[in-house]
């Protein structure tokens, strides 16, 4: 099923499992997917919908919603449930479902809440709407799990997406690239500079099959890719340049507060916290005891920023 | 001199303020108290011992309400004035518009105005676009 997607092993077993159920009991749990973003959480919910057959024999279609742009009840039902929904077989996925309107989650505590049969009747002014879950399959997914409302979440199976490892994302860039032959260790550094992300990976793919087009050459060396740094800008880690100025700022001033840090980038300390000393953290190149405080590693990566000029 | 006794009280504000009581035999000395309670009325009021109520423009109704007096077109005044059209057209042209009441169209000139169709104002301002669910449908066939 997930033959040409890479890594998330786990939420591959999951969703193979949920399918193989939905062939007997043609009913789908309502999936929230949850995880950063460029995790493929959407490619993967593509590809479990496809698997779903409906009555006709065809893939299950799949209507993709932006939740933020869903205002209210009335929206919902007049413009997607009515015209859209109702007597088709569909899988609805809600992205970004923190977004959620909240009258339309209160709905849905309802509506969800099918532990004996898999129908629910919803009374909406002076409508009734009948959600038959043998037609409709209703998948969620979120990057911010903390802000859904904790009686919905209940109603929910979470699959969590993890970060990629190196591998996976070099798997995921040679995939992209087969005509391109790369020199050793080449790929894993490119990889490293994607975030475990693998949106950016396909990005970064995008990139390299672009600069070989313009250098008509399919062998990348080590040569070119630090000239396709040099070029773009693609810093050790995937660092962003506020992210170098953090470690900037921590290697000269020492040990320092984040107030201290928000007053010399000009950012606010919840940007600080939320955008740029998360990766840090993660990567081990700061950290925070009572005060912030540069890691040797992190003083290792800024001197090969200064040394290489990137 | 009579033997007839009068009594009476002035009462100001709901209080008994004086109390008279004389014999009045005589039309000579009813008049001369009259008189004397003219004045003595009058020299109380000038001297601020009763309030005086006409110089009040309001009665209080309850606690926390009042009602203005003096407000509207007194009894018996007008609003318009008879003047002579050759006096008028000094000051005017003959092309000139002047308001009359339509009430002296009616008497005058057996004139009667329909009244004016309500104008309705249309809003001009372009309507709210309506807001969109942004969605799109993956239908998986090849």
């Amino acid at each position: 099923m997930f033959d040409n997607l890479i890594g998330q092993s786990e939420i591959k077993r999951q969703l193979e499992f949920y399918s193989q159920a939905y062939q007997k009991t043609s009913v789908v749990p309502f999936l929230l997917l949850n995880g950063a973003k460029g995790l493929g959480k959407t490619e993967f919910l593509k590809q479990f919908s496809k698997s779903l057959t409906n009555t006709d024999g065809k893939p299950r279609p799949m209507l993709e919603l932006n939740s933020s742009t869903i205002k209210n009840n009335q929206m919902f039902f007049e413009q997607i449930f009515m015209p859209i929904v109702q007597n088709n077989e569909v899988t609805l996925f809600f992205d970004e479902c923190h977004a959620l309107p909240k009258d339309l989650v209160m709905a849905f505590l309802s509506i969800l809440n099918t532990e004996r049969t898999p129908f629910k009747e919803f009374n909406w002014r002076e409508f009734t709407f009948e959600f038959n879950f043998t037609k409709i399959s209703m998948i969620f997914a979120t990057t911010e799990l903390d802000k859904l409302f904790a009686p919905l979440k209940d109603r929910m199976t979470i699959l969590d997406f993890k970060p990629y490892k190196t591998d996976e994302l070099s798997e995921i860039i040679k995939g992209r690239l087969e005509d391109v032959e790369f020199e050793d260790g080449v790929l894993e550094d490119i990889a490293s500079t994607t975030r475990g992300n693998a949106r950016s990976a396909v990005k970064r793919a995008k990139e390299i099959e672009t600069y070989c087009e313009t250098q008509n050459s399919n062998v990348f060396m080590k040569e070119e890719w630090n000239r396709l740094r040099q070029i773009l800008g693609i810093k050790p880690l995937g660092l962003t340049n506020i992210e170098i100025q953090i470690l900037d700022i921590l290697k000269e001033r020492g040990p320092s507060t984040l107030q201290t840090i928000a007053a010399v980038t000009g950012m606010s300390r919840t940007a600080i916290q939320k955008d740029a000393e998360l990766y840090l953290l993660q990567k081990a190149l700061m950290k925070i005891d009572g005060t912030r405080e540069i890691t040797r590693l992190g003083t290792e990566v800024l001197n090969e920023i200064k040394e290489k000029g990137f | 001199m009579g033997t007839d006794q009068i009594k009476g009280e002035v009462v100001c504000q709901g209080q008994p303020w004086l109390l008279i009581e004389s014999n009045l035999p005589s039309r000579f000395e009813m008049e001369l108290f009259l008189v004397s309670l003219y004045f003595l009325l009058t020299g109380a009021i000038i001297c601020g011992l009763i309030p005086s109520v006409m110089e009040n423009n309001t009665t209080s109704f309850t606690e926390n309400e009042t009602i203005k007096r003096g407000r509207g077109r007194p009894a018996g005044s007008n609003s318009f004035e008879h003047v002579q059209i050759k006096h008028l057209l000094s000051f005017l042209s003959e092309e000139a518009s002047v308001p009359v009441s339509k009430l002296w169209m009616r008497d005058t000139l057996g004139v009667i105005i329909a009244a004016r169709p309500i104008q309705v104002i249309k809003n001009e301002q372009p309507e709210e676009t309506e807001e969109k669910v942004q969605f799109a449908l993956n239908t998986f066939e090849e």
